[in-house]
């Protein structure tokens, strides 16, 4: 998990220094919070050197119609310092701007938009305006902007697009990358059983395994044990897949967890489709449940 | 973090309590840092330019003269 964490925020980085993730050098080998912290001083000073330009940019579409606006914004200004432009706008005349400006180029201004710094500019965009930007960011694979955006939207837009993002597998990329779990956890409550149901088997289907389980470490016992007793709902194939995924990328303390906040119900389930399963996956999972302090009570159950 | 790299951070616009947020890091990583930033900052400026003087060169002439004033005050 750590490993794609740390890419995405590799990703970021190198989205505010203009490079490319590759072109990071001694930074790549930096820890993830290492990384966020470099992220935050480049961005200071990128906005910081060249603010009083901005602004008097922003002045300038703000003397022309905004029609015309729009047009030299995508011919002179681009996406990239549009972004950084929009900081400097007040949210009324962005908004109308916004209004102007192709879907394509909307989303490519999202790559360099600092949801801080232009929290009032995205809370007021119209929800239907939002989700479709946000289609055009699925389209082109930018989860992680979009998990960016989901801290700065309001929880009716993040349900509008979330409602709007038709593959599962989307959903559980889009979670992984959110930072706030306290927002992650309002954004799973209002999904309901089916369309989490989906996500699992989707993570089966495309190996997401990680990012599945990993989505909801550090969210509340009640979200875990939804989704623990979700996994245990689906059928032997994707059982299968979670455990097998946990055997080779080394997610077995997560999987602990899970089986200790399921219903007994479900950890009975666990346990049937352990009795036919490589006896390797047993032992690494009693392994780590006795490690994070399961009763022997319980660890017997699955061992029946 | 060395005098060096802290000059060339300090160079690229990095305030003096950001500095500080990047002690963390190896000090290779803090000197790949600034010499990004430095480009980065180089190619901000130049983008900042070519956008300013393509506005101007396609402005309708009556807005030009207001539009420049701002740009230079």
């Amino acid at each position: 998990m750590s490993t794609l964490l740390q890419q995405a925020e590799r990703i970021k980085l190198a989205r505010v220094l203009g490079c490319d993730a590759s072109d990071l050098g001694a930074l790549a080998a930096c820890e993830e919070s290492e990384l966020r912290a470099a992220r935050a001083v480049a961005s200071n000073a990128l906005f910081g050197r060249h603010r009083g330009l901005f602004a008097k940019l922003a002045s300038a579409t703000r003397l022309l119609p905004t029609g015309l606006s729009a047009q030299f914004t995508q011919k002179f200004i681009g996406p990239t310092l549009s972004g950084r432009v929009a900081s400097e706008m007040e949210p009324k005349q962005a908004l109308a701007l916004a209004d102007k400006l192709p879907v394509p180029f909307l989303a490519s201004v999202c790559l360099s938009l600092d949801p801080g710094r232009s929290g009032p500019i995205i809370r007021a965009m119209p929800a239907a305006r939002v989700v479709d930007v946000a289609k055009e960011l699925q389209r082109n694979g930018e989860h992680i902007v979009m998990a960016q955006f989901a801290d700065a939207l309001s929880d009716a837009v993040v349900a509008a697009v979330m409602d709007a993002i038709d593959a599962p597998s989307d959903l559980l990329r889009i979670g992984f990358y959110i930072e706030s779990k306290t927002r992650l956890e309002t954004i799973i409550a209002g999904m309901d059983d089916e369309r989490l149901g989906q996500a699992l088997v989707a993570a089966q289907a495309e190996s997401l395994w990680p990012q599945a389980l990993a989505m909801v470490d550090g969210t509340s016992d009640t979200l875990r044990g939804r989704m623990a007793n979700l996994i245990a709902a689906q059928s032997e194939d994707v059982i299968r897949g979670a455990f097998s995924a946990a055997q080779q990328q080394a997610l077995w303390p997560m999987m602990a967890d899970a089986v200790m906040l399921m219903s007994p119900d479900s950890r009975q389930r666990i346990a049937s489709v352990l009795e036919d399963a490589n006896a390797e996956w047993k032992e690494a999972l009693q392994s780590a449940l006795s490690a994070q302090g399961a009763s022997d009570e319980l660890i017997a159950e699955l061992a029946a | 973090m060395n005098e060096t790299t802290r000059n060339a951070l300090m160079a690229a616009s990095v305030s003096e309590p950001d500095l500080d947020r990047l002690a963390g890091l190896g000090a290779d990583a803090q000197q790949t840092l600034a010499s990004l930033l430095q480009a980065a900052q180089a190619q901000q400026a130049r983008q900042l330019q070519q956008a300013m003087e393509g506005m101007l060169d396609a402005m309708p002439r009556l807005l030009r003269g207001p539009v420049k004033k701002l740009f230079e005050r």
